[in-house]
């Protein structure tokens, strides 16, 4: 006896993923093309990507489509210094712009003030908002970035798949009153503070990206995992 | 792709950040009055208040009322990477280390206590409340809980002089890694007295365990940090180290 259709569906996806005709990072046709060109129902193709997110190949955003999940970066990279939790597909479809560096950015990402920058700002919510993000990627390093869907991938996947992957990040953590805006956007009332997460991305020759997160405080935490460092003492 | 326009007080609080941030204003300067910068960047005072207000926000600069704006930078910055005790980290950055214990005492280990230093209920523990000052200033209360059955001699050491981690390692104590939590809390009538500072300020609130190179727990620990001067830093070893 044949398996369902949507267990043949999903193994048909997983193979077009493996030989990359679905390539890491890219959108899959739609669930209504892909339910038409197989000639099943709708929610057997729903059935099949959720199978294929759960096993962790795919990102299936709402309103938006599935895309091809992107390798993880680096364990080490992932497991140490802050952790904000993940916040789950809430994510509104974000734009990226472009602007030049100026005196304050470029500084931080070593570049000079008329150098392009691309830059990103979304809300991440679960129920609701956990954090403002504010991006700053320097565009001469990663000069396809916005084709490379930042609104679905976290900066840190996105960059592990470049050339010159990143190599080492440095992080501040501090708290500061919520501004106008970051009130509004994380539905806070006056007078909040939140935590204020700042990261720079290295590669090899130097910073890739800079990026701020603004954390709602009230029942989040930032963890931390550390270790005696071989040459302390 | 065009080119996002920036905001003229976006670009005066991005000026005034490279300012601070390369140092040409340095920590306590008084900034220009705001009639020199009008005139410096061509904006009205509204727009010079609006960059003022974003910065104040971000505790870059604070304001007194007839005075002006002056520079605020962080100064405790305690990278979290290491380990490193704050008897070590003053050391290191020449920060004068106060250390005043409001709270000594053995108690039994409760369900909570029990997890979080494997010990069985009602295991004595040795509780520890310190105040540090550094340079002069409360900048922390810190409850520590460590083990009595492991480490008997813990009670008899004068930590107001001695450090803590020093004096474990002396025990036989082999500290390894631990994991950190840190959030947001509001400081309570007690803390705020200490402080010096109104009830229910923000405050970081940072709670841990760390533990010994076989995994078992040394000290479970939480802390208590008003939030103007103190920050936080993780960086990562490089690649090649």
């Amino acid at each position: 006896m044949n398996k369902p259709y949507y267990l043949q569906l999903k193994e048909v996806i997983q193979e077009k993923i493996k030989d990359g005709t679905y390539s890491p990072g890219k959108e899959l046709p739609s669930e209504r093309q892909i339910a038409q060109r197989y000639g099943v129902h709708p929610h057997t193709t729903r059935a099949a990507l959720k199978l294929l997110e759960k096993d962790g190949l795919l990102q299936l955003v709402p309103g938006r489509g599935a895309f091809v999940n992107l390798p993880s970066p680096d364990e080490n990279m992932k497991e140490l210094g802050f952790t904000l939790p993940e916040g789950k597909k809430k994510r509104k479809k974000a734009k990226v712009h472009l602007r030049l560096a100026g005196p304050y950015y470029a500084k931080i990402l070593h570049v000079e003030s008329q150098e392009e920058l691309y830059y990103m700002k979304r809300v991440v919510k679960e129920k609701k908002p956990l954090y403002m993000e504010e991006l700053f990627v320097v565009k001469k390093k990663v000069p396809d970035f916005p084709e490379l869907h930042p609104d679905v991938f976290s900066l840190s996947n996105i960059l592990a798949q470049k050339e010159a992957p990143i190599s080492r990040t440095a992080q501040l953590l501090k708290i500061c009153d919520a501004s106008k805006e970051v009130q509004r956007r994380l539905k806070l009332p006056a007078g909040s503070v939140v935590l204020l997460l700042e990261r720079t991305d290295y590669d090899r020759e130097g910073p890739v990206a800079f990026t701020r997160y603004y954390l709602q405080s009230e029942d989040l935490a930032v963890e931390v995992k550390f270790r005696k460092s071989p040459t302390g003492e | 792709m065009k080119q996002m326009e920036l905001m003229a007080w976006q670009l005066i609080k991005e000026q005034l950040m490279a300012d601070i941030l390369t140092d040409s204003v340095k920590d306590g300067d008084r900034l220009e009055s705001e009639r020199t910068m009008m005139r410096r960047f061509g904006v009205t005072r509204d727009t010079l208040r609006r960059a003022f207000e974003e910065l104040r926000n971000e505790g870059l600069i604070y304001s007194v009322p007839a005075s002006g704006h002056y520079v605020a930078k962080n100064k405790n910055i305690r990278n979290l990477r290491d380990l490193q005790s704050l008897t070590e980290w003053s050391l290191d950055r020449d920060i004068h280390l106060e250390t005043k214990i409001l709270t000594k005492q053995v108690i039994e280990a409760d369900k909570g206590l029990t997890k979080r230093l494997h010990l069985t209920l009602g295991s004595p523990v040795f509780y520890l409340q310190r105040l540090r000052i550094l340079d002069g200033r409360l900048s922390l209360i810190e409850n520590s809980y460590i083990s009595l059955t492991r480490f008997p001699g813990i009670g008899s050491i004068n930590l107001e002089s001695e450090s803590l981690y020093q004096s474990m390692e002396e025990m036989g104590a082999h500290f390894s890694y631990g994991e950190e939590e840190i959030s947001v809390t509001h400081l309570t009538q007690e803390e705020a007295d200490l402080f010096e500072l109104p009830a229910d300020s923000p405050a970081f609130f940072l709670r841990s365990i760390v533990y010994d190179t076989a995994g078992e727990p040394l000290e479970y620990l939480y802390s208590v940090h008003p939030y103007k001067f103190q920050a936080f830093r993780y960086d990562s070893e490089d690649d090649d180290e």
